[in-house]
């Protein structure tokens, strides 16, 4: 080919890189904001409510004896808990289970709690007697077996008619927790 | 890219691995991003139950009980610690009901909420909303200080209690 020669064509080269840089200061000022911001231990609240003398007067003895209501009590020692179940119209307490102070305890406590509630829906408080040297934490996992549903039970369904008291937390058990022994001595 | 030229020589700083974590971290916080809930004034020597309960804390006038003292809103302080009087009340064998100093607390508490509700209609505030209080207590404190304490605000028609306590599940 008489000596001509075809040229290379010159390649040029290039690098595209992305400027991360301002990404990386929104990043920064995102995660400061995020990590400023975030409720990483909330706090949350379980109400309760102490015996209050009323001036109303007490339901007639029949009308009690006619619609009797079960009654459940929960007295905390510092190593056991006791159940007991009775009724508005007599004081005799028809079942009772003592159980340790523990998780596995709780829940046999909670089971039975669950049984009453699930047949009887108008059955919504219960009373809890703690003795003197029950530490805060011992009353709030009790307090938690009344009201929160665990090991996997599933929310009740109440009838249509029923009514939901207003004010209370409709996911919990038991709504209405009463502390027994405030104004006497154990 | 970040780079510098040192005598010829071009030092790149290989960004990608800290935006890699970054974003890593900002998805996370993002994911358990929660601003809700009443954030506690939790002393040093406090330090509340864990629960199961889903309820955020709601604001109400406070009692705290700590290791140390116990805090009522509005400014009284019973400390607990040896050779004081109030201590000695407190933690009396057989003592029941209200305690004196925490009872007169309570009472003006009561009046201060009673004066709020009249005079900020706007607020609507019930009955109920004036005779609740919240307590946070130290998880170790026994029952027999926490029983004179309910029994002292109930003497001063205080009859509902949001207990504060630390929430297993922050969301």
């Amino acid at each position: 080919m008489s000596g001509f020669k075809l040229k290379k064509r010159k390649q040029v080269q290039t690098a595209f890189q992305i400027n991360v840089t301002p990404m990386l200061d929104l990043f920064s000022v995102l995660i400061i904001f995020l990590l400023a911001t975030s409720v990483f231990s909330a706090t949350g609240e379980t109400l309760i409510e102490v015996p209050f003398l009323s001036s109303q007067p007490p339901p007639k003895q029949e009308e009690i004896e006619k619609n009797p209501e079960k009654t459940v009590s929960i007295t905390i020692d510092s190593k056991t808990v006791k159940y007991q179940q009775a009724t508005t119209a007599s004081s005799v307490i028809q079942e009772e289970i003592e159980v340790p102070l523990t998780e596995e305890g709780l829940d046999k406590i909670q089971q039975k709690i669950y049984d009453i509630r699930k047949v009887t829906p108008k059955f919504d408080k219960v009373t809890v007697f703690t003795q003197a040297e029950v530490s805060y934490e011992k009353l709030i996992m009790v307090l938690d077996t009344v009201r929160e549903y665990r090991s996997g039970r599933a929310p009740i369904e109440f009838p249509p008619d029923y009514k939901m008291p207003a004010g209370v937390d409709p996911t919990s058990l038991v709504t209405k927790v009463v502390l027994g022994n405030v104004i006497f001595a154990d | 890219m970040a780079g510098v030229d040192v005598g010829g020589d071009s030092f790149e700083l290989n960004l990608y691995p800290m935006l890699d974590v970054f974003s890593i971290l900002i998805v996370f916080l993002l994911m358990n991003f929660s601003v809700s809930g009443e954030s506690a004034e939790v002393s040093a020597n406090l330090e509340l139950p864990m629960s199961s309960v889903k309820i955020s804390l709601d604001s109400a006038a406070t009692v705290a009980i700590t290791r140390t003292e116990i805090v009522i809103q509005g400014g009284l302080k019973i400390p607990l610690t040896p050779n004081s009087q109030d201590v000695v009340e407190v933690y009396k064998k057989d003592g029941q009901g209200a305690i004196r100093s925490a009872y007169d607390s309570f009472k003006k508490l009561k009046a201060q909420n009673e004066t709020l509700k009249n005079r900020q209609k706007n607020l609507a505030l019930s009955n109920s909303d004036i005779s609740t209080l919240v307590m946070q207590s130290d998880k170790s404190i026994p029952y027999r200080i926490i029983k004179r304490i309910l029994a002292s605000a109930q003497q001063a028609e205080f009859i509902s209690w949001k207990f504060a306590v630390q929430k297993r599940d922050v969301n």
